[in-house]
């Protein structure tokens, strides 16, 4: 509830003028600008932290010649627990300053410091700490960030991972307020997630429908942010996530869409790298003789049981046409169950073996495979 | 738990027939509440009547920006108690910032309305939520 925060908010403020509570002392606008400058330094400052790292705000804590900010600075780079900043600066001396223009200063560094060691994007944290002027300033830091923010920060190659999300935004295009509603439902550390593998055309109907240029900019970082942070199966998570956020918001998404990502979520991950493994591993000989020998349909059916970068090794071992009949019959093919693709595998590992084994049997003599395929094919054959 | 302090009672006390007003006014966020969740928060931003109004105008856009949850809400309650509004003003601009921390949530309408009642005051808030039911 808001009447909290503001319980919050008050305490760091300076005293009101009248005792009825209602009017703090006013600003004149020199002090207004220097309370400005003094929050752009700061964002600055923690902007470079950001993207630089910790010796850039160690330099400017060395460098910076007013306490309170020289002060702020230190806090930031202590790391320390952010509820135990407002304590720092009353035992340092900073919040029994001598004119309103220090208590302002000081409280607008507190919120810059609070907010900075939760991580918040400087566009908020600046937002934070110039709410203490009032709304007058409201276009001037808006311009300012413009400035510094709106140029398009993402600049490397799209990351594009396999899965639905860029269908689904797409069906939402003619309904933003749902799509809007899952923006804000899943909130800026999912959606960024989400959105860090999707192709740009999907990203930009995400901010046409939730974020002005400023946003799209914040948004840009933390994909960015997300992409240098998170390895591809998060990525890969928060895209299932923000999916399911879309499907439970309404029916659009389509249904099938739907069913496969349940179908994926269902799936056996220890036979699906079983058998990638398998493909990888087999003699390429071995591979082309098997799969050329095998029904299109058993191949399709095995495909489901595989990760994409097998696909690419088992498709390389056939004839284009040979591929083009197995394409065909895995599009006709339904998701099979996960004990369907056990099976499904256990018979190509059979054939593998039948393949490898010696025509002539010698007893107690191994198999001519790798030690590695061996173990794959007996750990797909041994599932029940 | 709700915090309480002397100095925000007397900020936010107003007359019984100020609060009275309340029940309209919340009528009309419910209508916002639809437009959100129809159209999108987007094309509220531009329009007239929201402008009229600073918090929410204000806050719409800090949405806009990527601003959310708890970084919202202290924004906004830095903007009420650095603001020189009193009484029933004050009491109004405290209503539209929980009607926008909740849409800025994604609440439901039903959420929405059980969040902004209580500004009505004990004596009132069961009425209101009675005639504003959904």
């Amino acid at each position: 509830m808001i009447i909290n925060s503001l319980c919050l908010a008050q305490d760091r403020l300076p005293s009101p003028s009248e005792p009825s509570g209602q009017n703090f002392p006013a600003l004149k606008p020199r002090t207004i600008q220097a309370c400005l400058e003094l929050a752009k330094k700061f964002v600055t400052t923690i902007q470079r932290y950001r993207s630089e790292g910790k010796e850039a705000l160690l330099a400017a804590t060395r460098e910076e010649k007013k306490k309170n900010l020289k002060y702020a600075y230190s806090l930031v780079a202590s790391g320390m627990p952010q509820e135990n900043v407002a304590s720092a600066f009353a035992r340092a001396g900073f919040l029994e300053a001598e004119s309103s223009k220090d208590e302002f200063d000081s409280a607008m560094l507190l919120t810059g410091v609070q907010l900075a060691l939760k991580n918040v994007h400087p566009i908020a944290i600046m937002r934070a700490m110039t709410a203490y002027l009032g709304f007058a300033v409201y276009e001037e830091v808006g311009s300012w960030l413009a400035q510094r923010y709106s140029s398009p920060i993402r600049q490397e190659e799209e990351l594009l991972l396999p899965g639905e999300l860029a269908d689904a935004v797409y069906a939402f295009t003619d309904d933003p307020g749902s799509l809007g509603q899952a923006i804000r439902l899943a909130g800026l550390p999912l959606l960024a997630a989400a959105s860090a593998g999707c192709p740009d055309e999907t990203l930009s109907i995400i901010k046409s429908v939730g974020f002005n240029s400023l946003g799209s900019a914040l948004l840009d970082d933390e994909i960015q942010n997300a992409r240098s942070r998170l390895s591809s199966d998060e990525l890969s998570d928060a895209q299932h996530a923000f999916l399911t956020l879309l499907g439970s918001l309404k029916e659009l998404v389509p249904k099938g869409i739907v069913e496969e990502e349940a179908w994926k979520r269902s799936m056996d991950g220890g036979l699906v790298s079983e058998v990638s493994e398998l493909i990888l591993n087999l003699d390429a000989r071995i591979l082309k003789t098997v799969i050329s020998a095998m029904d299109a349909k058993l191949v399709a059916a095995l495909i489901q049981a595989m990760e994409p970068i097998a696909h690419d090794r088992l498709f390389s071992s056939v004839t284009s046409n040979r591929g083009k009949k197995i394409l065909d019959a895995l599009e006709a093919s339904a998701p099979l169950s996960s004990n369907e693709l056990t099976r499904q595998a256990q018979i190509f590992a059979q054939r593998v073996l039948a393949e490898v084994a010696p025509r002539s049997k010698i007893l107690g003599k191994a198999l001519p495979i790798p030690a590695q395929v061996r173990q794959l094919l007996s750990a797909i054959l041994s599932r029940e | 738990m709700i915090f309480w302090n002397a100095e925000l009672a007397r900020r936010l006390a107003c007359s019984k027939r100020e609060k009275s007003h309340l029940g309209s006014i919340i009528k009309e966020l419910l209508e916002i509440h639809d437009t959100v969740r129809t159209e999108g928060i987007k094309s509220l931003t531009d329009s007239a009547s929201i402008k009229e109004k600073p918090i929410l105008s204000y806050g719409l856009r800090l949405i806009e920006e990527g601003v959310s949850g708890e970084t919202l809400e202290e924004i906004l309650a830095i903007y009420l108690i650095a603001s020189p509004w009193s009484g029933f003003d004050f009491l109004l601009q405290c209503l539209h910032t929980e009607a926008l921390l909740s849409l800025a949530a994604g609440d439901s309408k039903d959420m929405y309305l059980r969040k902004l009642v209580p500004y009505c005051g004990v004596e009132s808030a069961a009425d209101v939520l009675g005639a504003l039911e959904l």
